[in-house]
């Protein structure tokens, strides 16, 4: 990395704190909450905090997208579910719901 | 059961349950491999569902639902050989025989190598790890709700999760080099 790059870096990481006025997150900060970022759940330190580190650090932000390319494909494996059997027990339910006695 | 209660009831189950049919018949086939097994332990989560509906507090309906099929799986896995629960070789044969045509040609082109890598790296995880991409990245459920599923705590989910996708990683960044080899 040339220094320019690390110089670069550091501005945007000091950007950073000034515009959330806390400390800049590290990338270490960042990788053990990225995944939890990714799925939607919730993390430790502030999600804007982590899309503007995401967006000013190029290693995270290459990691980041590694990890979304895996998380789509994992959702591309899954199956497309059985209509019939879908239709079959959302009958099921209705008629329960529509039962007087629970058996 | 008193006709008082019943019209409540079944206005709550109409409301609760029946909308998370298609979660409840997801992470059945999840745990059973077989959808007619995965049928009836979707019916049998809906009846015990109903029998407890009136103390069911309205939050989570979900994660409370995928609790009571998770007790009611183990019910059956104790009726049941385990070893018949799960088969990825099945799968990998079914995903083997997918006709192109019938899937978005330009992702198929793009994606089909890298699908396929992604797919022998989850393949070649423990179960452990298999079943929880299964519940949080191919049946969409939260951190909770697949802790809810399985019946471990969310710091369990997340952990062999991170664990789970870094190893995925790992193993496509090995693939990808013995590519550049041959
Ligand atoms: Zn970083």
């Amino acid at each position: 990395m040339s220094f320019f790059t690390k110089f670069k870096k550091k501005r945007a990481k000091e950007n950073l704190s000034a515009t959330a006025g806390k400390p800049p997150l590290s990338c270490k900060q960042v990788g053990k909450d990225l995944q939890s970022f990714l799925d939607g759940e919730t993390t430790e330190v502030s999600s804007d905090d982590l899309k503007a580190h995401l967006e000013a650090c190029k290693d995270c932000g290459l990691e980041a997208d590694v990890y979304r390319k895996i998380k789509d494909a994992l959702g591309r494996q899954a199956e497309p579910v059985d209509e019939d059997s879908l239709h079959r027990l959302r009958d099921f339910g209705r008629k329960l719901a529509d039962s007087d006695e629970p058996n | 059961m008193t006709t008082d209660d019943s019209p409540d009831s079944q206005a709550l189950f109409e409301k609760y349950v029946v909308p998370e049919t298609e979660v409840m018949f997801r992470v059945a086939m999840s745990i059973t491999r077989n959808k007619a097994d995965a049928e009836d332990l979707v019916q049998d989560t809906m009846l015990r569902a109903y029998r407890s509906i009136d103390r069911f507090d309205g939050r989570y309906p979900r994660a409370w639902l995928l609790t009571i099929l998770r007790n009611a799986a183990i019910n059956r896995v104790r009726r049941k050989r385990p070893e018949l629960m799960r088969d990825p070789d099945l799968t990998m044969q079914r995903v083997a025989n997918t006709d192109p045509d019938t899937a978005d040609v330009e992702a198929v082109v793009i994606d089909r190598t890298f699908d396929a890598d992604v797919e022998r790296a989850l393949h070649s995880l423990s179960d452990n790890f298999i079943e929880v991409i299964e519940m949080v990245d191919l049946n969409g459920l939260s951190y909770q709700e697949a802790a809810d599923a399985i019946g471990v705590p969310v710091g369990t989910v997340m952990s062999r999760l991170h664990r789970a996708r870094a190893k995925i990683r790992k193993h496509l960044a090995s693939s990808e080099v013995a590519k550049g080899r041959t």
